[in-house]
């Protein structure tokens, strides 16, 4: 048992220090390698040469999460037909209706989204 | 494979009810009578297909397991949300309202599940299920700011509890190699660490579902601010639920590591921490409730206390003590759920659930008021209301051998100390006089409902065998003790 | 229990008891149904008395004797020892209770009428039916313990009838009165059975050769001796004699007897003219086996007879003092009760029981007629503001004067006659001495003298008082001729010549035999008799023919007469010396009462509230401070538990972490 828990352990600790690398890497070429950037145009952020107006910060929409909601549930769903899809042939024909059931029952809450308008932006 | 189906047809027709709600809700929002009334046609129409074909047996590995036992809990469980759509239709704010309904079948689906399956993937599913739309039925109120909070707060805490929850449950799979419960049962000699950190961790997460300590924190503030339905809901059927799954876990997956928690007699295993918990919230629960003038808040406190007493029967293990267990949780869910139900009432007369709200309630609505007093009376454990009986059994089945002494003990004192604060509700109910003229607004179908659950609380009451009967008899619950005494 | 034919005695007393007992639950509108349910029960007990005295009868001359049959019941077991009664069947008994059951049905009837106008109707009734059951179980009982019993009950009786104005003070006075002294008499008697109980040990008359009346305890009894040489058979009779003095109202206990007239006189004629005081003779009768135990001539009889004669001659100068008509019938009972006593203590129980008998009719009769008249002027009771009445009440005044001449002692045709008569015969007999004769013949002058002066007081002369006078009802007047029938036709068993009565009661052969009449024993003393009887009337008819409203023997012989009007002074004796004497015992008796019990239950009572104190305190103090105390720790602790609900999320959980590591690791330490 103790064996495998080290195994664990290093795998832990590696796991740790892998994307820790990269970052101290990036911070020591920073702050040793990038150029300086002394002036006002120098930080300026690129607009095809006009100058920018207006905050940088835009509002975000929150109703936007709405999209990402519906986006996330059929993007899981696609996740789920993908094995589906994988090893269709070798399955029944009851998987296949089962797996009609789950379609349909997320198709409904399209169309129930749809009809209570939350598809159209505001 | 037809089996199976029918097995599973009243899940089924629930979901099916939803989705037709949901339909009329889209293209009808205005019809709230038609909607209800969908709701619960389809709420019987899975009651009969629950009472008219049962079939039992174990489909899919351990994950739908029908037996009388998980039966009789489905029905029960399906009742409680019955009652909870009746409150919600009279009470429930008009935006939305087919997807409140909707979200309340969804919940009863998984409630439902969770009542009939011995697989760890499909417990955490169906707990899910169920958790789901109570964290959105508990912000529904658009237009209060406390029930935004409940809402999210419920969300928050749920979650992190699930996280808990569905780490514990993976470990154990680890350390077990199966999600079957009775695959899980035959595992045995000394504890791996692993083990020992999933069993923490599940006990944590349904800790949180049951509402005991520490993880009763979200109960105050959820059960005040959420709708009153949706919060009967909360407080019956998922109470219900949890308990019955993790009476399950602990008894039949779980069963090798009981320990026992008789003072002197500390044996390692699950048993020693659900009695610390089960004494912490005993104490917790009742104390706190003594200051305070939101019933609601003080019914939160009440279901934390009450998950206590729960706790204390789990941590006997024995046949005696688990019947007692699952008899009381049925019991406190049919009072509970008419509690909540006489404060939607009074909500809607009087526009909130304080203390000063209740007055004068024995005058304008006595038979309300009597109602309450059935309920708040077998809270406290008076006979010869249900809820005597349920301690009265809880505590004696602990008490057997001795082992528990202490803990029924401290469970006995705080129960004395409960019956202040019900009879602080009763008092402000019952005897102090209006502070102004209410004009009673018509709720009928909820007095009808909160006098239904009053009489079946006396009926329970006067002959408490006609549940403990099956309760015990079932083959089932022999079952789960099974694995315990052969240990 | 074994049922005999005999058992269906007591279907005697117990008749007469259930009509009272069913009385005493009726409401006190119902009169017809309680008279009815009375006089119907009373019927039947004389219908049985008289199958039982058919049963006695006819035995005279026979081997056997007397009839004696009896039937025993035991009735209380203490360990090995059984106490039983019994009813007893022979002539005396039979006799008696064919007697009682009789006279009393008559006053029964006569009491609808009597008593008509009266509210308490219904009470009356149940307890006439009350003293009925119980005298009829005094004569009827093979048990001195069931006499005695009945002998109480038929004191209560007595009671609730002589008080039974009870708003009346004189009234409920002469109830209290009769109870009180016939129970001195009653002491006497239940000191006498518990003697003879310990002595013999059983009470049962007779019993197969094992009763106290019987031989074997008779021989027990007569032999043993306490002090001063008396047997104990003499002091259990004299103790017996007690009762039967008190009851029968002889010196000194006679003081009740007038007083009780204050009841209605249905009650007097009842009870103390035909019944009650004729059961302190009867219970003599009975005992006469103990009483004679030492012989026929014993210390117990001799003391019988001379206070019955006594008794006969006080009570009989008393009456002829006496202006109330009842209380002259009254004294008269008194002085013939002495009469009885002297014959049983001269030896002859026989002629005892036949001038018992032939009294209670002609009693009886007098005092219906006394109370028809009494009626008749509407209540009014002095004989000086009556007379002239026989041409108002012609039926009253003809049967009274048939009862007068019965009491008198007029010859032949009347019972009285040939009753006394034997009596004084037996009593000249007498070994001892001839004072008891004298007396008595001295007694039967001045009862010829009273009664023709009450006579001619209330019948003859002219009317004197201010009512209407009229005849009584068919009702009252029907018992009336009854009564004075009997009152003559029981003369003719009871002569010498055919003594029915005397084989009766011993058992001897009954022959006509005319030619006893002109013995030179009898002639000489019916001859005496006749002489007293005729000097008595005609004395009193020369005194009093014309009466006006004072009485001439006053005006002749005014102190004596004055002594005589007051009873000798002998209330007045009684009162100062016994009633005070009692008094200072009952004051003794309340300041022990008031000082010493109470004071110790007012001892007791501080006691408690001192207890009491000290328990408020303890509880105000020590356990509503610590309850407060403990009240206030648990709302404190809820006001700290409420405020872990922040509100605030990150506060929870933090909370929930902190409380699942702490569970991890309690239960990693637990299970490893």
């Amino acid at each position: 048992m103790n064996t495998n828990y080290l195994f664990l352990t290093i795998f832990l600790a590696v796991a740790i220090i892998f994307p820790l690398i990269p970052l101290a890497i990036a911070w020591a070429w920073a702050r040793l390698f990038s150029p300086p950037k002394p002036g006002h145009e120098k930080l300026a952020s690129y607009e095809c040469g006009i100058d920018s107006t207006g905050p940088a910060q835009v509002q975000f929409q929150s109703h936007y999460y709405l999209y990402a909601l519906v986006f996330l549930v059929f993007d899981v769903e696609t996740i789920f037909l993908m094995p589906f899809a994988a090893a269709f042939l070798k399955l029944e024909f009851s998987a296949f209706l089962t797996l009609m059931v789950f379609l349909l029952l997320l198709v409904e809450g399209l169309v129930w989204a749809w009809a209570k308008g939350i598809l159209a932006w505001k | 494979m037809t089996n199976l189906l029918i097995a599973l047809a009243p899940e089924a027709f629930l979901v099916i009810t939803a989705l037709v709600v949901l339909g009329i809700g889209v293209s009808a929002p205005k019809a709230r009578g038609a909607i209800t009334a969908a709701t619960l046609l389809g709420g019987l129409v899975a009651a009969a297909a629950l009472l008219l074909h049962p079939v039992d047996g174990n489909f899919l590995h351990g994950m739908v397991v029908l037996n009388p036992l998980a039966r009789l809990f489905k029905l029960v469980l399906l009742g409680l949300g019955l009652v909870s759509v009746v409150f919600a239709a009279e009470s429930f704010p008009k935006l939305h309202f087919a997807e409140a309904l909707a979200l309340l079948l969804f919940s009863m689906v998984g409630m439902m599940l969770l009542a009939g399956t011995e697989d760890l993937l499909m417990i955490f599913l169906a707990l899910e299920l169920t958790s789901l739309p109570l964290y959105i039925l508990a912000a529904f109120a658009k237009e209060s700011r406390a029930s935004a909070e409940a809402g999210l707060k419920y969300f928050l805490i749920g979650s992190v509890a699930a996280a808990f929850l569905l780490y514990g449950l993976s470990l154990i799979y680890g350390v077990a190699g199966s999600t079957n419960l009775r695959v899980i049962a035959k595992l045995s000699g000394d504890p791996d660490p692993l083990l020992i950190a999933g069993i923490a961790l599940t006990l944590l997460g349904f800790a949180f579902k049951i509402a005991v300590v520490p993880f009763q924190l979200w109960a105050p503030d959820v059960y005040e601010g959420a709708p009153t339905a949706a919060a009967a809901l909360i407080a019956s059927g998922s109470k219900v639920a949890g308990v019955f799954i993790l009476t399950k876990i602990l008894t039949l997956g779980l069963g090798h590591w009981t320990g026992t928690a008789g003072w002197g007699q500390f044996a390692p295993g699950w048993a020693p921490v659900l009695a610390l918990m089960a004494a912490a919230s005993v104490v917790l629960g009742n104390v706190a409730a003594l200051v305070q003038s939101n019933v609601k808040r003080l019914l939160a406190y009440s279901a934390i206390a009450h998950g206590g007493y729960l706790l204390i029967g789990l941590c006997a293990a024995d046949a005696p003590s688990l019947t007692a267990v699952l008899f009381y949780v049925i019991i406190y869910a049919l009072t509970t759920a008419g509690a909540f139900g006489v404060v939607v009432i009074v909500e809607k007369q009087r526009g909130g659930s304080h203390l000063e709200d209740f007055e004068g309630l024995g005058k304008s609505s006595p038979v309300l008021a009597l109602c309450l007093l059935v309920f708040l009376i077998s809270l406290a454990g008076i006979p010869p209301l249900a809820g005597f009986f349920g301690k009265f059994y809880l505590f004696t089945s602990a008490l057997a051998n001795g082992r528990h002494l202490w803990l029924v003990i401290l469970a006995v004192a705080m129960n004395a100390v409960s019956l202040y604060y019900y009879l602080i509700v009763l008092k402000h109910a019952l005897v102090l006089p209006a502070p102004k003229e209410t004009v009673p607004t018509a709720a009928p179908a909820s007095k009808f409902l909160v006098v239904l659950l009053a009489l079946a609380v006396l009926a329970l009451g006067l002959a408490p065998n006609a549940l403990i009967g099956p309760l015990s008899n079932g083959q089932t619950v022999k079952n789960i003790i099974i694995n315990t005494l052969q240990k | 229990m074994k049922t005999s034919p005999l058992s269906l005695l007591a279907l005697i007393p117990l008749l007469p008891l259930f009509a009272a007992g069913g009385t005493a639950l009726m409401k006190r509108g119902r009169r017809s149904v309680a008279a009815g349910l009375v006089i119907t029960a009373q019927a039947a007990a004389t219908l049985v008395s008289l199958l039982a005295f058919l049963r006695t009868l006819g035995q005279e001359g026979s081997p056997h004797g007397t009839v004696s049959e009896i039937w025993n019941f035991p009735w209380l077991s203490l360990g090995d020892q059984t106490l039983s009664l019994g009813l007893l069947l022979d002539p005396l008994g039979a006799g008696m209770a064919l007697m009682v059951s009789f006279v009393s049905l008559l006053i029964f009837i006569y009491s609808v009428g009597y008593m008509k106008e009266d509210p308490n109707f219904t009470r009356f009734f149940c307890f006439l039916s009350l003293f009925s059951a119980a005298m009829l179980g005094v004569v009827l009982s093979n048990s001195l313990l069931l006499t005695f019993i009945c002998w109480e009950l038929v004191g209560l009786a007595s009671y609730l009838l002589i008080g039974f104005w009870f708003h009346k003070p004189e009234a409920a006075a002469a109830a209290k009165k009769a109870f009180l002294t016939t129970r001195i008499g009653d002491m006497g008697f239940l000191l006498g059975m518990l003697w003879l109980f310990s002595a013999s040990g059983t009470l049962l008359f007779y019993d197969n050769g094992n009763g106290c009346l019987e031989q074997a305890a008779l021989t027990t009894l007569a032999t043993k001796t306490v002090c001063l040489g008396l047997a104990v058979s003499n002091g259990i009779a004299l103790l017996i004699f007690c009762g039967a003095a008190g009851k029968s109202g002889q010196f000194p206990l006679h003081v009740w007897l007038p007083d009780a007239m204050e009841g209605p006189t249905p009650v007097s004629a009842l009870i103390h003219a035909a019944t009650m005081v004729a059961a302190g003779v009867f219970l003599v009768a009975r005992m006469f086996p103990v009483f004679s135990a030492t012989g026929i001539v014993s210390v117990a009889l001799t003391t019988v007879a001379w206070i019955g004669a006594f008794t006969a001659f006080f009570a009989a100068l008393i009456a002829v003092a006496q202006t109330d008509i009842k209380r002259i019938l009254a004294y008269s009972t008194v002085s013939q009760l002495g009469f009885m006593m002297l014959a049983l203590g001269v030896g002859s129980v026989t002629a005892a029981m036949v001038h018992l008998i032939a009294h209670a009719f002609f009693k009886a009769l007098l005092f219906l007629g006394a109370g028809s008249v009494i009626h008749g002027v509407h209540e009014e009771q002095d004989i000086r503001n009556m007379g002239g009445l026989r041409k108002f009440l012609p039926v009253t005044f003809v049967t009274y004067a048939i009862g007068m001449m019965a009491l008198c002692g007029v010859p032949f045709f009347f019972s009285g006659f040939w009753s006394k008569d034997e009596i004084l015969h037996v009593a000249h007999q007498w070994p001892v001495s001839q004072g008891p004769f004298f007396l008595a013949a001295a007694a039967a002058f001045l009862t010829a003298f009273y009664m023709t002066r009450q006579m001619c007081y209330v019948f003859a002369g002219s009317y004197r008082g201010e009512a209407h006078p009229h005849e009584s009802p068919a009702v009252m007047t029907i018992p009336l001729v009854l009564l004075a029938a009997a009152a003559v036709l029981m003369s003719i068993p009871a002569t010498p010549a055919w003594p029915w009565f005397h084989g009766h009661y011993t058992g001897h052969a009954i022959t006509l035999n005319l030619a006893k009449l002109v013995t030179h024993d009898f002639l000489t003393i019916a001859g005496l008799s006749v002489l007293i009887v005729a000097t008595g009337i005609g004395f009193g008819y020369l005194l009093y023919r014309r009466v006006g409203k004072e009485d001439p023997l006053a005006r002749f012989w005014a102190f004596g007469f004055a002594i005589l009007a007051r009873r000798f002074h002998v209330d007045e004796l009684y009162q100062a010396t016994v009633v005070r004497w009692l008094g200072w015992l009952g004051d003794l008796a309340v300041w022990i009462d008031r000082w010493i019990f109470s004071g110790i239950v007012r001892l007791v009572g501080a006691l408690s509230r001192m207890a009491s104190a000290g328990s408020d305190l303890f509880d105000r103090f020590s356990i509503n401070l610590g309850f407060d105390s403990i009240c206030d720790g648990l709302r404190d602790g809820g006001h700290l538990f409420s405020s872990w609900e922040s509100g605030r999320v990150q506060a929870y959980l933090r909370f929930l972490g902190v409380g699942a590591l702490l569970l991890l690791v309690i239960l990693g330490w637990l299970l490893t």
